[in-house]
This record gives C-alpha cells, structure tokens and sequence, in this order.
C-alpha cells in the first residue's frame, strides 16, 4: 500500500526529514519580523469599496476628517474656570504641535465673532485664560453654551465636559505617523494629568481606534496564547497522557503556527486585527490533527504493537481523514478569499497555510520525530465505546421521533435566521476591557458621538454656496438633521453665516439667520476669512470653487443601521423639499461599516456556495457515492443554520464578520459528517452489512474520535471569546456552537436519516464498480483489515 | 630672516595673511543671513508705489480648480513721508461676487498691522482684528503673511551656506519670524547671489515640519533697478493643495500718495 511505503519512507529518512522540517520552520520564522500589523481603520474595506471612493472625494475636497478627540472632565463638573480653561488653553497650545496635524479645534480658540462700533472682532474666545475674571468667564460660558458650533461637540451642555478635537492628515498607509501621533498625545496628556490633577481625560477618535486596532490584537496575544496552551496541555493530559507526546504534540502545533504565519510576513499579507484569530485556529486544527494521530498510536502501542508498527498503522488509519478534513477546511477558508473586506481574505489565506503546515508537520515529521522519542502509552483513557452503543440504539429506535424533532428544530430557528439584522458600530468591535472603548463610552455618555455622517451640499455653481435659497435651504437640512433620533450635532456652514450676519447687525437676535444678498453673504466670508488665525480657516467646510460645503452629522448611542436610514431619510427629505442645493451620499467610516454587513454578505455568497458545492463534490469522491455526497450537504448546512437562527433569537445583530463565520464554521463541521459517512459505507460495501448494522459499526469505529475531536476544536475556538475584540469573540463562538449542533446531528440525525434514505437496494446499485471490485477482491483475500481503532 | 620680516612691505603683507581669519570669523551665519535681506532690501529702495494685477488659481488634491483676480498697489513706507512700514490696497475683481471689495493694509514695524476690508454690498468699511495674517488669503495656500512686504526685522536670519537652485548660485539662509502670530516654526530661503531675488522660500509650520514650497519664476527688472515676479508657486507638502500666482502689468510710480491708502478711500476704490 501507498500509505504504509510512505511511512517506511518516512521512517526510513527520519532525520533528513527533521532536518528538512526544522530548515522549512526556520526559513518561514523569518518572515515573522515582516508582519506588520496595519492600525488604519480602513483595512477593513477594500481600495474600490464604493463608499471608500465616495469617502476619499470628500475628503479631497475638504480635507482628511480623521481626528483625535481629547475630552477633559475637570472633577468640579464646571469647565468654565479659570484653572480649567487655562489647561485647556495651554493643551491646545501643545496639540498643534501633534504631528501630523492639521487643525485643533477647542473652547478656548474658538474664533468668536462681535461688533465693535465699525470694527469686526474675530477673536479666540479665551486668551490668557488663567487671568480671566470672573465676570469674563462667565461671559464666555454664555456665549459658547449658546453656540451651536460648540454645544455637543466641543463642549457639554451643562458645560461640565469639553474637548479638543485634532483633525489629522496622516499620509496614506503610514503607521509609524499615527504611532507617534498617539505618542505625542500621550505624553501630553500625562503632563495635563501631572500639572492639573483636577481634570480626567478621555482620549477617542478615529486615529485612537485605528491605534486600538493594534492594541487589541497585542492583548489578545498576551491573553489567548496562554489560555491556549493550557488548554493544549489539558488535552494532552487527558487524551495522551504522556510527557513525551506533549512535547511533540507542542513542537508540532508551534512550528505549524510559526511556519503559517512566518510565511504570511514572507508573502507580504497584511495583518490587522481580524487575522488576530489566525494564530489561535491554527494551533486548535493542528491540536486536532496531531491528537488523532497520538490516539490510534497510543491504542496500538497498547495492544503490544511495537513503536514502528504502531506508527505504521496509525498513519494507515488516520492519513486519509486527516488529509480529507484538512483539504474540507482548507477549502472553507480559502473560500474568505470573495469577502468584500480583504482583512478576512488574509485570515482565509493564513489559516488555510496553516492548515497545511499542521497536515505536513503531523503526518510527516510527527511520526519521524516520534521513532526517536523513548514514548510509553499512558494508562488507557478508554471513554465512552458503550455509550456510543447505547446512542446507536436510541438513535436507530428513536429514529422518527428525532427526525420530526430536528425538522421541527430546524424550522423554528430558520425563523430566527430572519430575526438577523446587519447592524456594526465600530465603537463595539471592541470588548469593554480596552481603554478605547470606555473612554469612547464616557464620552458619549458625557458629550458627543463619535459615529459621524459627512456630507456634500452642493449648490450647483461656483460661488453658489452664498445663494439666499442654498443658505436657507442648508439651514432647514440642519434643523431636519437635529431632530432624527440619535443626531448630537450638526456642524454646518449655515451657522457660520448666520453668527456673521448677528454681528454685523450688531449682535441683533433679528439678524440670527442666514444673509439675503448673495454678494453680501460672499463679502461677509471674505471678512471673517481675512480675520481668521492661523490654521482656523473654513476651507475644512467650504470648497475652494465656493460651490460646495460640508456638513457633518455626529450621532451617539446608534448602531450603523440608524446611521444608514439617517444618511437615506435625508436625501429623501432634500430631494422633495431643498430645491436649493444637492446632497450627496453620507459618506465616513460609520456609514462605509453601515452598508459593509450586506455587501460582505453579497460578496460572499458565491464563496459559500462555491465552498458548499467544492466540498460536496471532495466527500462525493471521497465517498464514491453520490446520493451520500448529496445528503452529507444537509447535516454540513444545518449547523451554520441552526446557530445563526439561535443568534436571531437571543441577539440578531450580525457584524460584517457573520457571513466569513458562518464559511469557515462550515469548513469545519463538514468533519464529523466525512468520518461518519466513510465509516458507514465501508461497513456497507465491505462487510456487506445492512443500514442498522453499518450504523453501529460507524458508532464503533468513529464515535468516540469524533468527540474527542470536536470537544478539542470546540475548546480551541471557544478560546478566542476571551479575545478583546467582538469579531473573533463572534467568529469563535459560531464555529464552537456549530460544531456542537453539528456533533448532535452526527450522533442522533444523520443514523435516522441514512435509515430512512438508504435503503439496501440502492447502496448495492449506486457503488461505483471498482469499489465494488476491490470489496470482492479482498473478500477473496481473506477478511478485510478492520482497524481496531478511533478511525 | 630677522631683518627680512622687519622689512616694511613684507610686515605689511604679513599682517594681512594673519587677519584673514579674523575677518572671515567677524561675520557669523547670523550676520552674514542679516546681510544678504539687508542687501535685498536695499536694492529695493526707493521704488516709491507700484501696482500690479494678480490672478490666483487654486487647485485641491482632486484637481478641481478655482480662481482669485485682483489688483495689488503698495507704497513703499519707511522713507521721508512715511516713517512706517509700506500700504497695500488689494481690491478684488473675480469672483465676481466680491467685486470691488478692496483691502488696505498699514504695515507697522513695532505692533500689529491695521487692516481695513470695504464691502461694496454693505457699503461699509470695516476693521479687521490683529492676528489674522497668518490664516489662509482667500482660501489659498497663500496666508497673508506670505503676500506682505517684508521688513528685515520681521525675521532672525542664519546663513546657511550656498546652492545651485534653478540654475542659479544662491544663498541659502534659514530665518525664523519674530511675531509670534505667524505660522511659521522657520523657513528656508534660497537667494540668487547674482540679483538679489528670492527664488524658493520652504515654509516649516508650528509643528516644525514642511508645510509649503514656494517658487518664484519670471522675475522681470522695472526702472532698470526693481526685480519682480512673474509667477509664483505655493505647493502644500501636507494636504495636495497648492496655489499659483500670476502678475503681470506692473506699473510703477503712478505718484500715489498715503491719501490713497486711507479707509476713506476705500470707497472710491474700485
């Protein structure tokens, strides 16, 4: 046979084969360095995702909108204090020296905007703060709690928080510019904390949460690697039982791991926080494998086989399986290569290499490393060969009962699969034990949201935006936006003109509103352009051409499906009732996470189904069968259907990562399905048995195996909800339940169902001729080799 | 030897040998930078008023451009009839909604300058607050600052040594602005050793990095004395915005007096 001159070969070469994998390891070990782990949001979408474009126009037009949000609550509760706008004031001071900056917008260099007799008095709305007089805050406190440009936003309400926002212009793809940045922050803010202790800080904003991206995924190492190994060392002890057997368990699973993502620096994949997870699947499938192989070794060295013939035998039983199982969940995550959002294409593509390394290190090296291991068996950890009996039996009596039971099941979650919404918030990608995600929390408890939609109003010619229609019709868009659910802020050119207008007319409440000449709201710009400091420009909200403004709607406490509807309402409501201007699409990075869920979906239906059928077709040849090949895609989907109309039911908000989930839980269950099917039709073909009898055959032969391995690969992925962040807490948790819905079909619906499908008559006509051939051929031969094992 | 080196001239030629590194060391980078804006500014005195006509054409990362015209007159200050620094009236013709909005600006040596903005659509004259020079002119990468006449004490000067620019041999000198409104950490200023004219300012901003190159080309001599600029380039190294400026039609000694730069003729201007 093949397989046994393979492992004479093997054995026969096992020192250049420990050589060989030692040299492989170590020339993808130094790829390691190469990983670079990206913290731009914006990996999250694809270069020509289309609200990406849209995002990057407007941002050509008005600048980058990326910021870094400092908020500050002083503990009096009253940020108009001398002592607090003083550090305020010095703080700002210090951010315009962030690098990379481009804007610092605060309560203390607001350019406030009063008449003085003939003269128009632009001017910041606090200077020397620390030598302010009572009366003169206070003054000031009137003026910026009655500024919309302000309240909730720059600061609160009942003026108790307020913030200095650092609009950012990092260069594209640089990460060490948004590291320093951070840096600088950092340093700063440890000053603030030093020199005025009253105040606490809060630090949010797109470039921290890019920044958090990277921080998340380094406490998930420092988290889940060592959880994960104690996890392997309790398998280990309970399945081995051998010291000798961990340490080469371990070296196998770590040099897969190093191998896998040594590889990925090499090939230059990019790396975020959602290949996080990567490391962690590998080590669990190369657990799996690895354990399989130990097992049936283990079983044979207790039986009085000798290490050579033990390791001989195993690699005949477990090769197949092994090398099956790999290329079904190779295929699932090679499948993430259609998602929408490249980082899941990246984790595809290093687990399914990890895959790899995991079959070629346990089939290969694992067994050469094994003949010089001085390994013992433990004492026999025999679980459960009667129980598998006793659910043989229950399963073949009960067999109607537990069909109408699973048809029932599967109906009542199929309506909780409708119960699911697409609904993100990048805020929640992150577990409440980051920083990031608490400050962001206070802040939108405290002041203002950090989920934002962007604009362009577009008048439609240059110098538009001063048209009286434009202006007024800008300000009714304003109005509308402020009273949607969720909308903190609104921060619009309309309010600029407006203030202008007051102050020219002297401060009159009658002038409060947009201007109505054209010329003179033009020349009124021209004015308050001329009379801005430094880096306090409006070309951030005003377009070079003049025919086009920006305005930004922030939200709080919503999730992207309200943020969507937002952005859509309003377009409506300006096409029917703002003949003045044209609004474009919403763009930002809320909105491009809003329509992500669906267009990741989209993207990846053809890669399930182009995972279902592949799959199919592997365990039709596999099988030589295709009416079994046919009904395996049953017990395969039913899983992913079941725990996705579980999720429906008890929580129904699905992240851009259920769709990749629901593959890659797919790509793994078909497992248990391939070892029960293979089994039963080995009893039907070679042993002539009828449908009851090749049922607790496979019970017999696999049963046992397969809960050993699904209880390894469910801890594994269950391990990854202790990560810091919602998408491989999501992508863990799926997978795990899947497995478990898929190990209770296995063991109670598949029987029934091979009962009920597989009538005698049809196995006999459906097996292929050779496979009938080489049944009689062995029966010729003498009994057929029945390995006395898990597989 | 001894009555060779008493001998007069060689004594003479001695004691110069020995000096020269004295001399060299009397000027330092500092004065040496002083000395070259010295130079320029006084190669430019004496024009008396000049008057030009601008045209802006900004430009954003997308591409998408826009364009500022305007007329630019100043009077030289700083000599018998003005003991102050030199008037701007800048009066703008396109876009044509503020047409005939006109700018005056009374450099002063020692406090801020005064600005004053007509607007024809209000009728009115109005007072523009101190510290604004240093924010965007009219949406272009130009600030106001840029544009100004400048005075040799509006900066600190170092010299930073000498290189070939557009062909040219310059001075390259480094000076940091006084006022500390401007928006500027330091610039680098390339200077043709030949004529005098600056030919490449780099901008650095408060947060000392590069922020704007700026390339003057087309310098055209007037009165057989005066260099001045055909075109100007401001690029922003930071954000892919840049702004060109084209002057033509200088005209020089029009006999303008400081009556013209008054806020009460602001309304006459035109």
């Amino acid at each position: 046979m093949i397989i046994d001159r393979l492992t004479s070969l093997v054995l026969r070469l096992r020192l250049p084969i420990l050589l060989l994998t030692l040299v492989i390891a170590g020339f993808c070990a130094m790829g390691l360095p190469k990983i670079s782990m990206t913290t731009d949001y914006r990996v999250v979408f694809s270069e020509d995702y289309p609200q990406l474009v849209a995002f990057d126009k407007m941002q050509e037009t008005f600048g980058q909108r990326d910021n870094i949000m400092i908020v500050l609550a002083p503990e009096d509760g009253n940020v108009f204090t001398a002592r607090t706008l003083d550090a305020i004031e010095q703080l700002t001071r210090a951010a315009w020296r962030t690098p990379f900056s481009r804007r610092v917008d605060s309560l203390t260099n607001f350019q406030d905007t009063y008449a003085d007799g003939d003269d128009l008095i632009v001017r910041a709305l606090a200077e020397d703060a620390a030598g302010m007089s009572a009366e003169q805050i206070a003054e000031m406190r009137q003026i910026a709690l009655n500024e919309p440009l302000l309240v909730n936003r720059i600061v609160s309400k009942q003026g108790h928080v307020a913030a200095i926002n650092i609009t950012m212009n990092l260069p594209p793809n640089d990460t060490s510019g948004q590291a320093e940045a951070v840096t600088y922050i950092r340093a700063m803010i440890a000053e603030l904390e030093t020199n005025s202790p009253w105040i606490s800080t809060y630090l949010t904003g797109e470039i921290m949460m890019g920044q958090t991206f990277k921080e998340a995924s380094d406490l998930d190492i420092a988290t889940l690697f060592p959880i994960m190994f104690i996890l392997i060392l309790l398998i280990a002890a309970i399945f081995l039982r051998s010291l000798w057997a961990i340490v080469a368990v371990t070296l196998v699973i770590v040099l897969s791991t190093i191998s896998a993502m040594g590889l990925s620096g090499h090939l230059h994949i990019e790396h975020s926080l959602i290949t996080g997870s990567a490391a962690v699947v590998i080590l669990t499938l190369a657990v799996a494998d690895s354990v399989h192989f130990l097992v049936t070794m283990f079983q044979e060295l207790r039986q009085g086989a000798d290490k050579r013939q033990a390791i001989i035998e195993s690699m005949r039983i477990n090769i197949e399986p092994i090398f099956l199982t790999s290329v079904t969940t190779g295929i699932g995550f090679l499948a993430l290569n259609f998602s929408e959002s490249p980082p899941f294409r990246s984790l595809g593509n290093v687990v399914a290499i990890g895959v790899f390394f995991a079959f070629f290190f346990s089939v290969i090296s694992m067994p050469a490393l094994l003949s010089y291991l001085p390994i013992k068996p433990g004492k026999s950890a025999q679980l459960g060969g009667q129980l598998m009996d006793r659910f043989a039996d229950f399963a073949i009596k009960r067999r109607n009962e537990l069909i109408v039971a699973f048809v029932l099941i599967c109906v009542f979650t199929a309506h909780g699969l409708t119960l699911n919404q697409f609904n993100d918030a990048f805020t929640k990608f992150f577990g409440k034990q980051l920083v990031f995600r608490q400050h962001t929390d206070f802040v939108e408890a405290n002041l203002t949201g950090v989920m934002m939609i962007h604009h362009t109003i577009d008048s439609g010619a240059a110098d538009g935006i001063f048209e009286v229609d434009y202006l007024a019709d800008l300000d009714k868009l304003v109005h509308w936006y402020e009273a949607q659910p969720g909308v903190m802020h609104v921060e619009s050119y309309s309010d600029i003109m407006r203030r202008l207008n007051r102050t020219i007319h002297n401060g009159s409440e009658l002038h409060y509103r947009t201007p109505e000449d054209p010329n003179l709201a033009a020349q009124y710009h021209l004015l308050y352009e001329l009379s801005l400091p430094y880096g306090l420009d409006v070309n951030h909200l005003v377009d070079i051409n003049r025919q086009a403004t920006r305005i930004t709607v922030t939200m709080a406490g919503v999730e992207s499906n309200v943020i969507v509807a937002a952005d859509l309402n309003a377009r409506a409501f300006a096409k029917a009732n703002l003949p003045g201007l044209t609004i474009e699409e919403g763009v930002g990075p809320s909105v491009m996470l809003g329509h992500m869920g669906k267009a990741n979906g989209k993207s990846m239906i053809s890669g399930a189904v182009l995972a279902v059928s592949s799959i199919s077709i592997v365990i039709m040849l596999v099988l030589r069968n295709f009416k079994l090949g046919m009904l395996s895609i049953l017990p395969n989907i039913a899983p992913g259907i079941i725990g996705f109309g579980l999720w429906g039911m008890f929580n129904g908000r699905l992240s851009f990562a259920a769709v990749p989930a629901l593959v890659i839980a797919f790509g793994i269950v078909v497992d248990n399905t391939v070892h029960f099917l293979s089994k039963y039709l080995r009893a039907r073909r070679v042993n002539k048995d009828e449908v009851d009898a090749a049922i607790h055959y496979s019970y017999h032969r696999v049963g046992t195996a397969l809960g050993v391995n699904s209880t390894i690969l469910i801890c594994g992925f269950l391990v990854l909800l202790f990560s810091a962040t919602k998408i491989n807490q999501f992508i863990g948790l799926m997978t795990a339940l899947s497995l478990m819905i898929s190990l209770a079909i296995t063991y109670l619906i598949l029987p029934p169902i091979l009962m009920l499908l597989d009538s005698s008559s049809d196995t006999d006509t459906d097996a292929e001729p050779e496979a009938e051939a080489e049944a009689k051929q062995k029966q010729i031969n003498g009994p057929p080799p029945l390995p006395e094992s898990n597989y | 030897m001894r009555n060779n080196l008493s001998n007069p001239p060689f004594h003479f030629l001695a004691s110069i040998l020995l000096m020269i590194p004295l001399l060299v060391q009397a000027e330092t980078a500092e004065q040496k930078g002083r000395a070259i804006f010295e130079e320029i500014d006084r190669r430019d005195l004496n024009f008396g008023d000049f008057s030009s006509d601008q045209e802006m054409i900004l430009r954003n990362k997308s591409g998408q451009e826009s364009r500022r015209i305007m007329e630019n007159t100043v009077l030289e200050g700083g000599n018998k009839d003005i003991n102050d620094g030199d008037k701007t009236l800048i009066i703008f013709r396109e876009p044509k909604r503020i047409r005939g909005t006109a700018l005056i600006t009374h450099a002063h040596q020692q406090r801020d300058d005064d600005q004053w903005l007509y607007l024809p659509a209000l009728g009115r004259v109005k007072r523009i607050s101190g510290a604004s020079k240093a924010g965007s002119f009219v949406g272009s990468e130009f600030s106001y600052e840029d544009l100004a006449p400048q005075e040799v004490d509006d900066y600190t000067y170092e010299y930073i040594g000498d290189e070939i620019f557009a062909e040219q041999d310059c001075f390259k000198v480094k000076r940091v602005p006084v006022d500390k409104d401007s928006g500027y950490t330091q610039q680098f200023v390339w200077v043709d050793k030949s004529e005098y004219r600056i030919q490449k300012v780099e901008f650095y901003d408060r947060k000392a990095t590069l922020i704007k190159i700026l390339t003057i080309t087309s310098y055209q001599q007037y009165l057989d004395q005066y260099w001045r600029p055909g075109y100007l380039s401001m690029i922003n190294q930071q954000d892919g915005k840049s702004t060109d400026m084209i002057a033509t039609n200088y005209v020089f000694r029009q006999g303008l007096t400081e009556a013209d730069f008054s806020e009460n003729s602001l309304r006459r201007a035109r």
